[in-house]
């Protein structure tokens, strides 16, 4: 794995977002360097989602800046949005495109050239293994070809900073694999991949820092070493979850129930 | 902390149907008691309104069916046209309808109900009866229906039967046939359903049901229309009328239960008993076995929906024949000057609407009724040939020319009202995608304008076309309006798109309910006053200059300007003004 680069591509600062009388997220700062893969945990309605859709500019929060690829995604959104490819935990995608034209469609809105967009879209189309599937409607995709068709859209113009709300979920674990490997060579590439996850397996082989959040707070940052040094003994990336959220007692009724 | 255990539900002594059928009824009345609860006092108030609506409509009916019945009966009418005929055999053709719409209408929900609902996993995965949750699906998709026809087709048979003085037995009995009927209706409705899914794919189904409703609905919306101008003879309308009671025909079970109810009306027992529980028994016996087929047919058509559906290939650009490069061949090149992300929304979009037939059924309709009207109106227009020196006569003449012109202004109004107010909400949950693309907001304004102006424009020459078919203007006046649509349509655009990004609905699962009804309100009255002004600023000057002497040409060019810079103002001002609302647009 390579060092991480010296420049954040990533950085939420003191990020604070309000829906009516509800605070889904309140003062959340990490950064997310060049070259690693940061892993955002959390439990339900922790605020993970909430927090990824204001670094990728989907989002208004209510007070705090995100930076993405050293642009503020709020005052310089065009630049912010052009380093950056965005995977939603959801692949809503125009069901009534093709994959192929799904692709170009995205490229086009990067504005990189024809000959550039083909190359890329039959790159991508075969490393996901949707050549045979390239012309055929989005509509008539498995939830699993669509949540690869979108990162293929999130990959085609080869962004500097990738987030991703729940990549594998729904997938196969061969396609769960392949996207683990295409997101580990971004980063090795100097990529800063930034990823919301519920599967702690996923998150302690994968990620080289992580992130817990809960209720709407960052309660812990770090290597999975900091973390364990934060576990008061628990070294299972599980216990140190449990713990820092509060669900000790969740784990008990899953015992009781076993 | 610990949970007790429960009794092995396998053991347990299974319910009777009607149980598990009576607890799905009773779950869609909780959520809709509780979406109730939860509403907007707006909306209880609305919903309060549209109840008293509905009474106050079925009492209205009632009074005047007596009323026209009467009438209609009366010496007076008798000896213009006589429809006692007609009026005799009303129950029959009124049922005979109502299992013609419960048919119709019950296939379109009922693939909805059981197909498209999103509880279906969760219901089949549940110990419940298949045949139970086909029964509750069957009832809550027919109930709307059959409180919808009821409302029209019982206070129609309840003033037959004041009017006729029928006896009190008729009326329970007028209910209980109808809600026969409809069984009987819902019935076939189902077994035509599951057999069609079996071939085509639930969801295309109900696309193509929404294209063809919105054209059929139309058609009868129209049908006044087009009998005036097709013919309309007192004989012929009197003949199209009798042409109803062929529906009480002696061999159909409808008819023998319009007849039983006649007869039990007119205290005819023995006639009307047998007729009327044949009539029942025959429809109680066809919707049994129609619902014992299609409920086998149902569980195996939902385990095929879980099926990937049959794929269809579309011709990329990529798998054009190579020869040149795919960007020399693009239509495109003829616009190098549009930047390509505004390029690339606007193809998206065209092929969005072709591609989808529910955006095909919202345009369907404003073309056919421009289509109508256009010619309706325009072939009652006659150019009036001017006296030569007589200034009113000449006035009077260019005005009639400038109508037939810009009528059509009026009747492209609301396609292009359809187009582009929905330009932004028809993104639907799609819009994340170029949200988070590096796009202004000013670049997506561009590319919905060009997107709904270049159709709209055609469309608009296409009716100026007619005109031209209808009666030559001369080929300066047809120049002339051709230019003129091309300024005007662009104001109208901006201020449609403008309304639209205001009004714009990103969450809707239904495209009826694209637009917040407000907005779209607001914006169509905008729009058609400024289509007014349009009309008076380009077209006033080419009827008022020559009064004074001056050459026709000057008045248009005169027009031209005027009428031009007030388009473009349109064209550009209101779409500037929204693009902070753009901004913010899928953002909460």
């Amino acid at each position: 794995m390579p060092e991480p680069t010296g420049l954040p591509l990533i950085r939420a600062e003191h990020l604070y977002k309000k829906f009516g009388e509800k605070t889904a997220v309140d003062d959340v700062s990490f950064e997310v360097y060049g070259g690693e893969i940061f892993g955002f945990l959390g439990p339900n309605g922790a605020g993970k989602t909430t927090t990824i859709k204001i670094i990728v500019g989907l989002l208004q929060p209510t007070r705090g800046t995100a930076v993405v690829g050293g642009h503020d995604v709020l005052a310089d959104s065009i630049r912010a949005k052009a380093a950056s490819g965005y995977v939603p935990d959801e692949p809503n995608l125009y069901g009534k495109l093709s994959g192929r034209e799904l692709l170009t469609f995205v490229g086009d809105l990067y504005d990189l050239s024809r000959p550039q967009i083909a190359r890329r879209t039959e790159e991508l189309m075969h490393l996901f293994g949707l050549d045979d599937a390239a012309d055929e409607l989005v509509e008539s995709y498995s939830h699993g070809m669509q949540q690869k068709i979108s990162l293929a859209a999130a990959l085609i113009h080869d962004p500097k900073v990738l987030v991703l709300d729940e990549p594998t979920v729904g997938l196969d674990p061969k396609s769960a694999r392949l996207i683990k490997d295409i997101l580990r060579q971004l980063a090795d590439r100097g990529a800063a991949v930034m990823l919301s996850t519920h599967i702690m397996e996923i998150a302690e082989r994968m990620c080289d820092r992580i992130g817990i959040i809960n209720q709407g707070r960052l309660v812990a940052a770090g290597t999975m070493e900091d973390l364990r040094s934060m576990g008061n003994g628990q070294t299972d990336l599980e216990d140190i979850f449990l713990q820092l959220t509060g669900g000790v007692e969740d784990a008990e009724i899953a015992e009781v129930l076993k | 902390m610990s949970l007790t255990s429960m009794p092995s539900l396998a053991e347990r002594r299974p319910f009777s149907l009607w149980h598990y059928v009576y607890k799905l009824l009773r779950l869609r009345l909780v959520i809709f008691w509780s979406g109730l609860r939860r509403a907007r006092t707006r909306r209880k108030i609305g919903m309060a309104i549209l109840g008293l609506v509905i009474v106050g409509l079925a009492v209205f009916l009632f009074w005047i069916s007596t009323v026209v019945l009467g009438l209609l009966q009366s010496p007076q009418v008798l000896q213009y046209i006589d429809l006692r005929q007609v009026i005799a055999s009303m129950p029959s053709t009124i049922i005979s309808l109502a299992f013609i719409l419960f048919l119709l209408s019950n296939f379109g929900v009922l693939l909805q109900v059981l197909y498209l609902s999103n509880d279906m996993d969760f219901l089949l995965a549940a110990p419940l009866p298949i045949r139970a949750v086909f029964l509750a699906k069957l009832m809550q998709g027919l109930l709307p229906n059959f409180l919808l026809i009821g409302l029209f087709a019982l206070p129609l048979l309840f003033g037959l039967g004041v009017l006729q003085s029928y006896n009190l037995l008729y009326y329970p009995l007028v209910a209980i046939t109808l809600a026969t009927v409809s069984l009987l209706g819902a019935g076939i409705a189902s077994l035509l359903v599951m057999t069609i899914v079996r071939v085509v794919p639930a969801r295309r189904i109900a696309e193509i049901l929404g294209f063809f409703g919105a054209l059929i609905s139309l058609l009868f919306s129209q049908s006044g229309q087009l009998f005036a101008h097709f013919g309309g003879t007192r004989g012929e309308l009197a003949g199209a009328l009798n042409q109803i009671t062929q529906m009480d025909q002696p061999w159909s079970p409808l008819a023998w239960a319009g007849r039983g109810l006649v007869a039990l009306g007119e205290s005819n027992l023995l006639v009307g008993l047998p007729l009327l529980a044949l009539s029942l028994g025959v429809a109680g016996g066809l919707f049994w076995g129609a619902l014992s087929l299609a409920e086998r047919l149902y569980f195996t058509g939902w385990a095929r929906m879980q099926e990937s559906p049959r794929k269809k290939k579309i011709r990329s650009p990529a798998a054009v024949p190579a020869g040149l490069p795919a960007e020399r061949r693009s239509f495109w090149n003829l616009f190098g000057a549009i930047p390509v992300p505004v390029r690339a929304i606007v193809t998206k979009d065209w092929r969005l609407l072709r591609r989808d037939l529910r955006n095909l059924s919202q345009l369907i309709a404003p073309v056919i009724l421009s289509g109508i009207y256009a010619f309706s109106t325009l072939r009652g227009l006659h150019n009036l040939n001017p006296v030569p020196g007589d200034v009113f006569s000449n006035v009077l003449s260019r005005s009639s020319t400038f109508l037939g012109l810009g009528l059509p202004m009026f009747f492209g109004w609301t396609l292009i009202l359809n187009l582009t107010i929905n330009a932004f909400s028809r993104e639907g949950k799609n819009y994340w995608i170029l949200k988070c693309a590096p796009l202004t907001s000013q670049r997506l304004m561009e590319a919905k304008f060009i997107a709904s102006y270049l159709p709209s424009l055609i469309f608009q020459w296409l009716l100026f076309g007619l005109v031209l078919a209808l009666g030559w203007p001369g080929l300066q006046n047809a120049l002339y309006s051709m230019v003129v649509a091309a300024f005007y349509i662009a104001g109208l655009v901006g201020i449609n798109l403008a309304f639209g990004a205001f009004g714009a609905r990103l969450d809707w699962e239904d495209p009826r309910r694209m637009n917040r009804g407000t907005t779209g309100c607001v914006g169509s009255l905008a729009g058609l006053a400024y289509v007014l002004l349009a009309w008076v600023l380009f077209f006033l000057p080419a009827v008022v200059v020559p009064i004074f002497g001056l050459p026709e040409w000057l008045g248009q060019l005169l027009g031209l300007i005027i009428g031009g810079a007030y388009s473009l103002a349109f064209a550009v001002l209101p779409p500037r003004f929204s693009l902070s609302k753009v901004d913010q647009l899928g953002m909460k």
